[in-house]
């Protein structure tokens, strides 16, 4: 009986901690793979000179990041009913800061907007910044995303000890 | 569509107060008022409608012009350069936005237009019996006659053609008709073309002549807006093929179709039917038929 309590403790702490974590890995996965979909996006308009919509559905189903999927669906459908893309779509991506929602929003909203003059000089302005986000989610990740399950699994034992 | 590229109150005004059955052209010029032609007439846009007092017109913003373009190329200004670079971009449904702006040039090539200034979005309308003035003359014994449609612009020449394509196919003349549309106005909608017409889009007419008499067999090219000595080149070496074309040219008279540098290049009797039309009384106004002597054989 004891044993059984020990483990669900344990689990829950440890499940608690996994969940902080997978905060900091879903980021990782996010913006990993938001440079994967950028140069992916670029490549794609150079040289295929597509609409927007159809190079975003095109692209997104290879990444890894689920939020990022769902973000690429309703921009396309957004695209498709020939409406404009709106801040509001980034609402429920829990895992973004405000600054992070601004700078997609502003990626997705410009990139149409281009001209072939433009395209390849500003789409090296979002590269770059994106390539420091990702580095930043990257260590945040290393630094914090095993030190939280870890720090679950303690706490959970340090509370069995307290309790039994 | 009007609604996927104008602002939205802009639209509503348009939908809700004017007929766009009507509505031929609308100008939308930076920090000018915007106008609408409607018949002919040049009116203001206001909140409430139309108007002619300048006073209470909306005007455009650079941003709106932006925002316009930016719709009618579905959100993917890049996929739609070569359109731009050219001046205009044409909308599936054959809405026809002329672009006024900076041109900017690489190797003494046109790379693009930027710093967008003013439209024109020019609303293309089916009239059915359009070309009924002209077509017994051009068309008698089962037999077309090589035609040259002359009209200042917007005087409905792409009108009348799009109606002559639309006849032959009512009146089931099974004739292989290819449509050489540089610009997919003619064949915009599909609206209109027979089952025996093969639609050549988007293609310039030196090779679209060549391609269509080398793979399509037509009986009779059907093109708009011949502006260059090449294109009248196209011409002669698909008449000399036995086919028969008809063709719209900007002008507002027969001495100025005569003035036409190119134009002269082209012995007279290629063309055995000259359809003058005008904007006298609103756009397709026909003016007559003339022969290859340039001699009215029909005056309405």
């Amino acid at each position: 009986m004891k044993i059984a309590l020990i483990l669900l403790i344990v689990f829950c702490f440890a499940f608690l901690g996994y969940k902080i974590a997978d905060y900091y890995i879903s980021r990782k996965k996010f913006f990993s793979s938001f440079e994967i979909l950028m140069s992916s996006i670029e490549a794609d308009v150079t040289f295929t000179h597509d609409k927007l919509k159809y190079v975003i559905k095109r692209n997104c189903e290879k990444l890894n990041s689920r939020e990022l999927i769902a973000l690429c669906d309703l921009i396309y459908q957004r695209l498709e009913d020939k409406k404009n893309i709106e801040v509001s779509l980034l609402d429920n991506i829990s895992i973004l800061k405000k600054d992070e929602k601004e700078f997609i929003y502003k990626y997705f909203s410009n990139i149409g907007r281009f001209d072939v003059m433009s395209l390849s000089n500003e789409m090296g302005t979002y590269k770059n910044k994106i390539k420091i986000k990702c580095d930043e989610s990257r260590e945040e990740c290393k630094k914090y995303a095993s030190l939280f399950i870890k720090l679950g699994i303690i706490v959970g034992l340090l509370v069995c000890l307290l309790v039994i | 569509m009007l609604k996927d590229i104008l602002p939205c109150d802009l639209y509503n005004i348009i939908n809700n107060k004017i007929a766009i059955g009507e509505l031929s052209e609308i100008r939308i010029r930076q920090d000018k008022p915007i106008v609408v032609f409607i018949k002919s007439q040049p009116y203001y846009i206001y909140q409430n409608g139309i108007t002619c007092n300048i006073n209470l017109a909306l005007y455009a913003t650079q941003d709106m012009i932006a925002d316009i373009i930016y719709k009618a190329s579905d959100f993917s200004i890049y996929s739609i350069n070569e359109q731009i670079k050219q001046g205009y971009i044409i909308l599936p449904s054959g809405i026809r936005i002329g672009i006024a702006g900076t041109f900017v040039y690489e190797n003494n090539q046109i790379k693009t237009i930027t710093n967008w200034t003013s439209l024109n979005i020019r609303i293309p309308h089916y009239i059915k019996n359009a070309s009924l003035c002209a077509f017994d003359d051009i068309v008698s014994n089962n037999e077309i006659k090589n035609a040259l449609i002359i009209s200042p612009p917007g005087a409905g020449k792409t009108t009348f053609i799009r109606d002559f394509i639309n006849q032959l196919s009512e009146r089931n003349y099974c004739l292989n008709v290819c449509i050489l549309d540089e610009r997919g106005e003619i064949s915009c909608d599909m609206v209109g073309i027979g089952i025996f017409c093969d639609v050549l889009r988007n293609v310039d007419k030196s090779y679209g002549f060549m391609c269509a008499i080398r793979s399509l067999n037509p009986s009779v090219i059907v093109t708009d807006e011949i502006g260059s000595e090449d294109d009248i080149n196209s011409l002669i070496s698909a008449m000399n093929c036995g086919v028969k074309v008809i063709a719209t040219i900007h002008a507002n008279n027969l001495d100025e179709l005569r003035r036409k540098e190119f134009f002269c290049k082209l012995p007279n009797y290629y063309f055995q039917r000259y359809v003058l039309l005008s904007n006298r009384e609103g756009p397709g106004t026909f003016e007559g038929v003339y022969n290859e002597k340039f001699s009215r054989i029909v005056r309405w």
